[in-house]
C-alpha cells in the first residue's frame, strides 16, 4: 500500500519521493543502512533497463523482480525430466521381481511333481508291504468316530495310513516352501496356516484355522504351565486386560518371537528340547 | 480288549511327551509319529515348531474324517455296509486329492496280494493264522515279534477279535477269499497296532529295544 502511494506521489514531485522512502527506513527499523543500500541498488538495476526518464524506470524495475521470480522457477522446471531417468530402474526392477517370483513358482512346482514321482516309485518298488509307522487302531478309531461307519475293511485303515503319510508330507513340503520364501529355518505354525488357505484341496481344514482359536486357550495354559517365562509375562498382562480371553496369551508370544531375535533363539532352544525328547520317545 | 490295551498304553506313552486328556488323545494320532513323517520332507538343518507339529496333527485326523464322510455317504447310497479301500479312492478323487490316488493304488494292489498271499499260506482257522503270522514277523524283527505277543498276551483277546471278525462275515456276503483276508488282516492288523503303542509305553528295557528297533527299520 505504502509502495503504491509513493508511486503516486510521484507523479506529482520529488518531494513525496523522499518522505516515502523514510516511511519505508522507518519499518525497518535500521534506518541509516537500509536507506542507503536501498538507493544505490535501485539506481544500479535502472541503469541497465531504461536510463531516459526516472519515472518509467521504478516501474520498470519492479517488473523485473517478477520476472527474476520466474526464473528461479524455470530452475525447477528443467530438473523434472531428471525425474524421467531415474523411473527407468525401478521399472526394470519390477521386472526382475516379477520374473523372480515366477521362477520361485516353477521350482515350487518342480519340488511338488518330484514329491509325487517319488511316492509312485517308493509305493512302485515295494518288495514286501510295509506300513507307515501311523498306529491302525487309532485310525480306524477316528473313522468310526462318525456315527454314520457302520463296519470298515480290514484294508482301509492300512491304506488310510499310506495316505495320512503322503497327506503329512505333502502339508509339510508346502509349509516349508512358505517358511522360505520368508528367509526363515523354523517351520512355523502360521506357515501351515498360510497353506491351508492358499491351497484348494485343503479348503476342508478352513474351520479348523477358525477352531483352534478357542482351542488355544487350553494350548495357552498349557504352554505357560511349561515353560517361558515371557509366555507367562504375556498372559499375565492379557488376564489383567481382558480375563475372558485366554487364548491372546498364546497368541502374542508366537508373534513377538517371530519379530524379535532374541526370542526365536528360545523357541529354537525349546524345538531342540522337543526333538531330544522325541529321541528319548525313540 | 483291543481297545483298551490301546487306551493303557497310550496315556503311559504321552504322560511324560506332553500334557492331554485320554480323550484328547483318541481324537490325533501321535504327535511323535506326525513328527517323524513330517521331518521326513524337510532338509535335515529344519526346524519344526511345536504348535506347527499340533496344527498338522489336527489336519490329519480332519483329513481321515473327511475323506471317510464321502466314503461312508457313497456306501449309503449303493445300500452297502462295509467301508473299503475302493470307496477311499473313489472319496480322495471327489474331493481333489487325485495325486494321492495312482500311489494308493499301487499300494492297495501290493496289500491285497500279500493278504491273498497270507491267506493261501493259512490252512485252518483263527489259530492256524496266527500261528502263520508269528514267523514272518520274528524273521522281521525280534522287537516286531514282542510287540506281537505283548498284544497277545490278553486272554479275551483272541475271543473279542472273534466275535469282531464274526460280525463283518454276517454283514458282509463277499467270497470266502475276501472273509480269510479280512480276518487276516485283523489279525495282522491288531498286531501291528499293539506294536505301534508298545514301544512308547513299555519299560526301560523294552523302550530301548523298541528303540533299536525303530532304528533298524528307519535305515
Amino acid at each position: 500500500m505504502e509502495s503504491k502511494s509513493a508511486y503516486g506521489g510521484a507523479i506529482g514531485v520529488w518531494t513525496p519521493m523522499r518522505e516515502s522512502w523514510g516511511s519505508a527506513s522507518a519499518v525497518t527499523s535500521a534506518r541509516p543502512f537500509v536507506t542507503n543500500n536501498v538507493i544505490p541498488a535501485i539506481w544500479s538495476r535502472i541503469a541497465p533497463s531504461l536510463p531516459p526518464s526516472p519515472l518509467p524506470r521504478r516501474p520498470r524495475s519492479a517488473l523485473a523482480h517478477c520476472r527474476a521470480s520466474p526464473a528461479s522457477v524455470s530452475p525447477s522446471a528443467r530438473a523434472s525430466p531428471t525425474p524421467p531417468s531415474p523411473r527407468s530402474p525401478p521399472h526394470q526392477h519390477q521386472q526382475h521381481a516379477i520374473q523372480q517370483v515366477q521362477q520361485l513358482q516353477q521350482q515350487q512346482k518342480e519340488q511338488l511333481q518330484a514329491f509325487w514321482a517319488d511316492q509312485m516309485a517308493e509305493v512302485e518298488q515295494m518288495t514286501e508291504f510295509k506300513l507307515p509307522n501311523l498306529p491302525l487302531a487309532r485310525i480306524k478309531k477316528i473313522m468310526k468316530a462318525d456315527e454314520d461307519v457302520k463296519m470298515i475293511a480290514g484294508e482301509a485303515p492300512a491304506l488310510f495310513a499310506k495316505a495320512c503319510e503322503m497327506f503329512i508330507l505333502d502339508m509339510t513340503l508346502r509349509s516349508w516352501q512358505h517358511t522360505e520364501e520368508g528367509r526363515r529355518r523354523t517351520l512355523q505354525r502360521s506357515d501351515v496356516e498360510a497353506v491351508i488357505k492358499k491351497t484348494d484341496i485343503f479348503d476342508f481344514l478352513v474351520d479348523i484355522i477358525t477352531d483352534d482359536k478357542m482351542k488355544d486357550d487350553g494350548m495357552g495354559s498349557q504352554a505357560a504351565s511349561m515353560v517361558s517365562p515371557y509366555t507367562s509375562g504375556g498372559m499375565g498382562f492379557s488376564f489383567d486386560l481382558y480375563p475372558n480371553q485366554h487364548h491372546l496369551a498364546y497368541m502374542w508370544p508366537p508373534q513377538e518371537q517371530q519379530e524379535q531375535w532374541p526370542p526365536q533363539e528360545q523357541q529354537e532352544q525349546k524345538q531342540k528340547q522337543d526333538s531330544d525328547g522325541g529321541g528319548q520317545d525313540e | 480288549m483291543p481297545d483298551s490295551d490301546n487306551d493303557s498304553g497310550g496315556p503311559s506313552n504321552y504322560a511324560g511327551g506332553e500334557l492331554s486328556s485320554p480323550r484328547e488323545q483318541d481324537r490325533f494320532l501321535p504327535i511323535a509319529n506326525v513328527s517323524r513323517i513330517m521331518k521326513k520332507a524337510l532338509p535335515a538343518n529344519a526346524k519344526i515348531s511345536k504348535d506347527a507339529k499340533e496344527t498338522v496333527q489336527e489336519c490329519v485326523s480332519e483329513f481321515i474324517s473327511f475323506i471317510t464322510g464321502e466314503a461312508s455317504d457313497k456306501c449309503q447310497r449303493e445300500k452297502r455296509k462295509t467301508i473299503n479301500g475302493d470307496d477311499l479312492l473313489w472319496a480322495m478323487t471327489t474331493l481333489g486329492f487325485e495325486d494321492y490316488v495312482d500311489p494308493l493304488k499301487h499300494y492297495l494292489h501290493k496289500f491285497r496280494e500279500i493278504e491273498g498271499e497270507r491267506a493261501a499260506a493259512s490252512t485252518t482257522g483263527a489259530g492256524t493264522s496266527a500261528a502263520s503270522t508269528t514267523p514272518p514277523q520274528q524273521q522281521h524283527t525280534a522287537n516286531a515279534a514282542g510287540g506281537y505277543a505283548g498284544y497277545a498276551a490278553p486272554g479275551a483277546g483272541p475271543g473279542g477279535m472273534m466275535m469282531m471278525m464274526g460280525q463283518p462275515m454276517y454283514g458282509s456276503p463277499p467270497p470266502p477269499p475276501q472273509q480269510q483276508q479280512q480276518q487276516h488282516h485283523h489279525m495282522a492288523m491288531g498286531g501291528r497296532g499293539g506294536f505301534g503303542h508298545h514301544p512308547g509305553g513299555g519299560g526301560g528295557g523294552s523302550s530301548s529295544s523298541s528303540g533299536h528297533g525303530r532304528q533298524n527299520r528307519g535305515a
